[in-house]
C-alpha cells in the first residue's frame, strides 16, 4: 500500500488555494490550504509535510521564514517557492536555504503539478517511502 | 543546465582555466570560436566578419549602420542557446550582461598580476620586450573596455557584474590550481542549481536572442522581450508600407520555434510628434 503526498499549500491569495487544490487533489494528493501564515508554521511545527508550497510576499511570516521552519522541522520535506517578484537575489537565497525549486507567477497548474512529481521522485529516490504519483 | 561564465583580460590564463573547471566538473568547455564558428554555421555568415564584430576598431564604431548589433545578436543567439542545452563554461564576454538574472549562471571574473600578463605576451607574441608587451595589453584592454561599453553599455571590469571575482596572481600551476578550486567550490553551491524560475528566465532570452537574431535586418533598433513563448516586440514607428506588412511580419516571427503568440508595439518618436506640433 502507498502512501499519498501529504502536501501544505501555503498563500495569502484565497484564489490561490481555491484553484490549485483541486487541481492537485484530482491526482491523488492530499492537500491542506493556509492563508494565514503564522498558523502555517504552527501546522508545519506539528505535523511533518512531504511538500510544502509557499508564496513568498505574505504578511508577518513571509515565504522565506516558512522555508526555514519547514527545513528545521525536516530536512526531507520539499519546499517550492511560489512568487510573482522572483529575481535572481531571491531565487538565490530560496534555494541556499533549501527550496526544491522555485515558480514564478502567474503559472499554470499542471506546471506546479510537474515540480510536485519531481519532488515527490526525489522523496522516492532516497527509499523513504514509495509515493503514488498520478498518471502523466 | 548549469552554467559558468568566465571573464578574462587577454593573456591572464582563461583558457587553461575554462578548461580545468569543465574537467573537474564535467561540464562542455567553450570559448569564442565554438561561439563564432556556429553562428557561421547556423546563419550562414562569414567568420571573419563575425571575429571582426568582437574587436573594437575605431571605425567598426564609428559606423552608422547596424552591423555591429546585427553581429553580436547571432552570436548571442548561439550562445544562450547552447547554454539552455547543456553544463557549460563559457570563456568570453558575449552576453554576460544579458543572462544577469538567471541565477544558476555563475558570472566569474579573473585577474592575474601585470608582471604575468607581460611574460605571458612575451612568451606567445615573442615581442621584443616590455614596452612592446605593454602597449599590447594596454591596447586590448581599452579594446575590450570600449567594446562592452558600446554594445551593453557596460564596463567588462566592473566587479558588480560578477559573483565571483577571482586574482589568480602569478599565473604558475598552485595559483591556476587554487583557482579551479575556489571557482568550482562556488559553482557547487545549491544557490547554484538551476530551478524552475531560473530556466525559464535563460529559455525567455533564447528566445528573445533569436527573434532579435532573425529580424534584425528589417528592424534594426527593435528591442525584443520574451515570456514563455509570449513575443514582445518594441519596433520604432512604422513607415505606411511596414504598417500594411505587420500581419505578415508577426506571422513570419509566429513561425520560429517556441513562439507561440507575439505582440508588436510602435515606439512613439518624440521628434514626430514635435513636427506634428502635438
Amino acid at each position: 500500500m502507498k502512501d499519498t503526498l501529504k502536501i501544505l499549500l501555503i498563500d495569502d491569495e484565497k484564489m490561490v488555494g481555491d484553484r490549485l487544490k483541486p487541481a492537485l487533489a484530482k491526482v491523488g494528493y492530499s492537500v491542506e490550504t493556509l492563508m494565514d501564515s503564522r498558523k502555517a508554521l504552527q501546522r508545519i511545527d506539528e505535523n511533518e509535510f512531504d511538500v510544502i508550497v509557499t508564496d513568498i510576499m505574505m504578511e508577518e511570516v513571509d515565504g522565506i521564514q516558512i522555508l526555514e521552519a519547514a527545513m528545521k522541522k525536516s530536512h526531507r520535506t520539499r519546499v517550492i517557492v511560489i512568487t510573482g517578484y522572483a529575481n535572481v537575489n531571491l531565487a538565490r537565497e530560496a534555494m541556499d536555504k533549501g527550496a526544491f525549486d522555485i515558480i514564478e507567477k502567474p503559472f499554470r497548474p499542471g506546471d506546479l503539478r510537474n515540480v510536485i512529481t519531481n519532488a515527490a521522485k526525489a522523496l522516492d529516490i532516497q527509499g523513504e517511502i514509495g509515493y503514488q504519483l498520478p498518471p502523466n | 543546465m548549469s552554467v559558468i561564465t568566465l571573464t578574462t583580460d587577454a593573456y591572464s590564463g582563461g583558457n587553461i582555466l575554462a578548461e580545468g573547471i569543465a574537467e573537474k566538473m564535467g561540464y562542455r568547455c567553450i570559448g569564442d570560436d565554438v561561439v563564432i564558428a556556429a553562428a557561421a554555421e547556423t546563419y550562414a555568415i562569414d567568420k571573419g566578419k563575425l571575429e571582426q564584430s568582437l574587436k573594437a576598431s575605431a571605425s567598426f564604431f564609428n559606423s552608422r549602420s547596424s552591423r555591429k548589433y546585427r553581429l553580436i545578436s547571432l552570436l548571442e543567439a548561439v550562445l544562450v542557446e547552447q547554454m539552455c542545452q547543456e553544463d557549460l563554461i563559457y570563456h568570453g564576454f558575449i552576453a554576460v550582461s544579458r543572462i544577469q538574472e538567471v541565477s544558476h549562471a555563475i558570472k566569474v571574473r579573473v585577474i592575474a598580476n601585470a608582471e604575468s600578463r607581460l611574460n605571458e605576451v612575451i612568451q606567445k607574441e615573442r615581442s621584443s620586450g616590455m614596452v612592446e608587451a605593454k602597449d599590447r595589453i594596454f591596447k586590448l584592454d581599452k579594446e575590450r573596455q570600449r567594446w562592452s561599453r558600446a554594445i551593453y553599455g557596460i564596463d567588462i571590469s566592473d566587479s558588480a557584474l560578477y559573483d565571483l571575482v577571482v586574482n589568480i596572481g602569478s599565473m604558475g600551476n598552485e595559483d591556476v590550481k587554487d583557482a579551479i578550486e575556489t571557482i568550482v567550490i562556488t559553482a557547487r553551491q545549491k544557490k547554484f542549481e538551476p530551478m524552475t524560475y531560473s530556466v525559464n528566465c535563460l529559455t525567455n532570452i533564447t528566445l528573445s536572442c533569436k527573434v532579435k537574431a532573425a529580424f534584425i535586418d528589417s528592424y534594426p533598433k527593435m528591442e525584443v522581450r520574451s515570456d514563455k513563448g509570449t513575443i514582445y516586440m518594441l519596433v520604432p514607428a512604422l513607415r505606411r508600407k511596414n504598417q500594411k506588412n505587420i500581419l505578415a511580419f508577426k506571422n513570419k516571427i509566429m513561425e520560429l520555434e517556441g513562439v507561440e503568440h507575439v505582440e508588436i508595439y510602435v515606439r512613439k518618436e518624440i521628434f514626430d510628434d514635435m513636427v506634428r506640433g502635438n
